[in-house]
């Protein structure tokens, strides 16, 4: 009996029920309502899980993120809980490229991003990041004070990823910033 | 505003059920004990502000045309970049 030929086969076995697994979460498609959008079909790696809800949404827990070609680049973010509750959010570099993210430990701990050993997350690599958009007497604004921040790590296995909206301690961003000619 | 001077350890109520105490300070901070009923909800401004803005948004984004007027925006600011260029 080989024991090496035959724990590689067994690692071998491990692995590919490993990738048919998250192949099979990333291909089943589930449904859901939208005041917005009427039925809309998802799957697990487009949605969002915000283990504290939103400011004034605490018991929002799940949503998915629906983009569409006539509205790029916005990302409507979708309750899975509330068909009435859609939010339209901005990437936050498109709203303000310069963007200096400034989240919490406690934050970024909520999101499985404990072991950044007090660096930001860099948008793009470990996290997304979108402004929830509101119109003012003014012109639509960005929510810059508190942006949404996704780790989106989870995706690669066809999980929900984990959201927060990351309230800013300092004064530095508005919360309903107008939108200017320079920044896009 | 009303302004009240206390020192450390010091105690103010506002109405018959809200009992603030400054803890501590130095550094630019201070630090305050809040004892109230949990039907009064207590919020740092900013969180009290996203979570304004949130109600706002969520009360806008269904069928006003929000995305559209966004798009629109997005766009004229994109023209007005690129001519300018």
């Amino acid at each position: 009996m080989n024991f090496v030929k035959l724990s590689r086969n067994l690692r071998g076995v491990r692995d590919l029920a490993q990738r048919m697994q998250v192949e099979l979460a990333t291909m089943m498609a589930f449904e859901t309502e939208s005041r917005q959008f009427g039925t809309v079909q998802y799957r697990e790696n487009e949605t969002v899980e915000f283990p504290m809800g939103l400011p004034a949404f605490e018991n929002e827990r799940r949503f998915v993120l629906i983009e569409r070609s006539a509205t790029k680049p916005i990302v409507f973010l979708q309750s899975l809980n509330a068909p009435d509750l859609c939010f339209v959010t901005l990437p936050l570099l498109v709203v303000d490229p310069a963007y200096q993210l400034a989240v919490t430990a406690e934050d970024l701990a909520a999101i499985g991003l404990g072991d950044l050993k007090g660096q930001q997350p860099v948008v793009g690599r470990q996290v997304q990041a979108y402004t929830i958009m509101a119109m003012t007497e003014s012109g639509p604004a960005a929510n810059l004070l508190a942006p949404i921040i996704v780790n989106i790590s989870p995706w690669r296995d066809g999980r929900a990823a984990l959201g927060i909206q990351a309230v800013r301690y300092d004064n530095r961003y508005a919360h309903d910033q107008l939108l200017v000619g320079t920044s896009c | 505003m009303l302004v009240i001077r206390r020192r450390l350890g010091e105690t103010f109520r506002i109405g018959d059920d809200v009992e603030i105490q400054i803890l501590d300070f130095g550094g630019g901070q201070v630090k305050i004990g809040i004892k109230a009923p949990l039907s009064v909800p207590v919020l740092r401004e900013e969180v009290f502000l996203a979570g304004r803005q949130n109600k706002l948004a969520a009360a806008q984004a269904v069928g006003n045309g929000l995305a559209d007027t966004l798009v629109q925006r997005l766009q004229e600011i994109s023209q007005k970049s690129s001519s300018s260029k």
